[in-house]
């Protein structure tokens, strides 16, 4: 239940802090460098820290490249 | 329409020459008639005691003998050639500039200042210090700034004694379950109340009494949300709570935001030229995020700090001693002191403006340096030196005031001293005419950088 809950709150602040329209289809192979600029995706880290409490760093957030590695990422986080 | 303005303009100041002429020609004539009283007194004293005299009679060929009148002027200003009157024009129209120019020790000492204020900023000031925030760069070029690593490596806990007893309902930095984009690392830069200027005082102020946050979210939509109950003790100590609220959060590991972040944050237009279209907003948010703090800000106050010290000092020693202003005591005192306090401001205005330009200046240039090496928008914005910038528009200011200020009365007492300086050649001269046409070599234009 609670990683449902996550999955959806990530997607969210995917959609939300890289700009994604709503319609697009984000699948775990989005490369995320093609979505936003990089300071988006350091902005996302910030979120996912705040969100998720899973330490984040800019260098961190722009070494995950694609959106399965965000949604791999809070997996992690929240089963810890 | 224009020549005819000009040729009206023309004979206005040849009328008040003429005046001016006739109204020395008439002290003139007074001196004479008194030299003519003292020679006949000598004369008479003479025979009286017996004793031959031969006096040397004033020839009436040296004297002036034909009184010039406004017309004989204005006929004469007619015949002058083209030449002599762009002379005159020049001499007794725009004689005395705006801003007395520079000489070769100006220039020097701007040029010595600029140059040490633009390696303060490279080595001292440089980039801020990285944050967690803050991305790598592998072809980085500028260094971390050495005295702002210094002073942002005394730290102290978010939570500290200070804290505590200044705790403010604009402090909340988290809102779960909303989409605001709240968080520790930017929630100071977002929240108005954590502003040190006095707009980020006045919503303060207002948050503190009211129990509210006040600020903007991460999308730059204005908010505000009651985050604790209205309290009458908090509101009476309000400015002691602020200010011990900011000076507790100044040297935590993230500090406050720079003076005017509340102000920036407002300004929801885009940074043409960059990825990810960033406003105004944006690239203030984030380069709080990647270090860009108040201490860094005071840090680059060195710079401007420097400048206005080292310029205000030479101009200090050269010029306090100077006894070269004419400040009569009988004549135009109020004038004489006017034009040169003016001249004094104009002066040091226009020291201070060069000397900011070389170091803004040089500040640009560590910017374009930075963007060129690391093609990345935020790492060279991170050079900016805004306290440097701020003073840069200030003197720009100035100068430009400066510059496009009313000189008349400047070339006023310019020209009376000249007319002066003529007329004692001239009794000097046994009334030669001669000597209005030749510049005595004594008699410069204006005396540049004394006024």
């Amino acid at each position: 239940m609670r990683k449902k809950k996550d999955s959806k709150l990530l997607d969210q602040l995917l959609i939300k802090y890289l700009h994604v329209p709503e319609d697009q289809d984000l699948d775990d192979s989005t490369q995320v460098a093609e979505l936003a600029a990089d300071w988006r995706v350091v902005d996302l880290g910030i979120a996912v820290e705040t969100e998720f409490g899973v330490p984040m760093s800019a260098d961190k957030a722009l070494s995950l490249k694609t959106v399965g590695d965000w949604r791999a990422l809070v997996r992690a986080g929240s089963t810890d | 329409m224009t020549d005819d303005n000009d040729v009206e303009e023309q004979g206005e100041r040849i009328q008040g020459l003429s005046i001016e002429v006739g109204e020395l020609f008439e002290r003139q004539n007074t001196r004479a008639d008194n030299l003519d009283g003292v020679q006949k007194e000598i004369g008479e004293l003479a025979n009286e005691l017996g004793v031959p005299l031969e006096a040397v009679d004033t020839n009436s060929e040296e004297r002036p003998s034909q009184l010039v009148t406004p017309y004989d002027l204005a006929a004469a200003a007619g015949s002058l050639d083209e030449d002599t009157r762009s002379k005159l024009d020049s001499e007794f129209l725009s004689s005395a500039p705006a801003v007395p120019p520079m000489d070769a020790l100006d220039r020097f000492i701007i040029v010595t200042v600029g140059c040490m204020a633009a390696l303060a900023d490279f080595i001292l000031v440089g980039m801020p210090p990285d944050t967690k925030w803050t991305p790598s760069f592998e072809r980085s070029v500028v260094p971390t700034g050495w005295l702002s690593e210094r002073v942002k490596s005394w730290n102290v806990g978010n939570n500290n004694w200070l804290a505590r007893q200044c705790m403010v309902p604009f402090d909340k930095s988290t809102f779960p379950g909303t989409d605001i984009g709240f968080s520790p690392f930017n929630h100071r830069a977002l929240s108005f109340g954590h502003d040190p200027s006095p707009l980020g005082f006045v919503i303060g102020m207002m948050d503190i009494a009211s129990g509210r946050l006040t600020g903007i979210e991460h999308d730059g939509y204005f908010f505000s949300a009651q985050t604790d109950v209205p309290d009458l003790g908090s509101a009476c100590l309000g400015p002691l709570l602020w200010l011990g609220h900011l000076i507790s959060d100044v040297a935590t590991p993230m500090g406050i935001p720079v003076p005017g972040t509340s102000l920036l944050e407002l300004m929801q237009i885009r940074v043409p030229g960059v990825r990810g279209d960033p406003t105004v907003a944006d690239v203030a948010r984030v380069l709080y995020q990647q270090g860009y703090d108040f201490r860094h800000y005071l840090v680059g106050g060195v710079v401007p700090a420097l400048v206005e010290g080292l310029i205000r000092l030479y101009d200090w020693l050269r010029f306090s001693n100077s006894d070269d202003v004419e400040r009569d005591g009988v004549r135009a005192q109020l004038a004489e002191n006017y034009v040169a306090d003016a001249r004094k401001n104009a002066r040091l205005a226009s020291r201070l403006f060069w000397a900011h330009a070389i170091a803004s200046g040089a500040n640009a240039g560590r910017i374009t340096i930075q963007a060129v090496a690391t093609e990345d928008f935020f790492s060279a914005a991170r050079n900016i030196n805004l306290a440097e910038w701020e003073m840069f528009t200030i003197r720009t200011i100035q100068y430009v005031k400066a510059l496009t200020r009313d000189t008349d009365l400047d070339q006023v007492l310019a020209n009376r001293r000249k007319l002066e300086e003529r007329w004692d050649s001239l009794v000097s001269d046994g009334g030669s005419a001669q000597v209005l046409y030749d510049k005595p070599s004594e008699a410069v234009p204006f005396k540049k950088v004394n006024l």
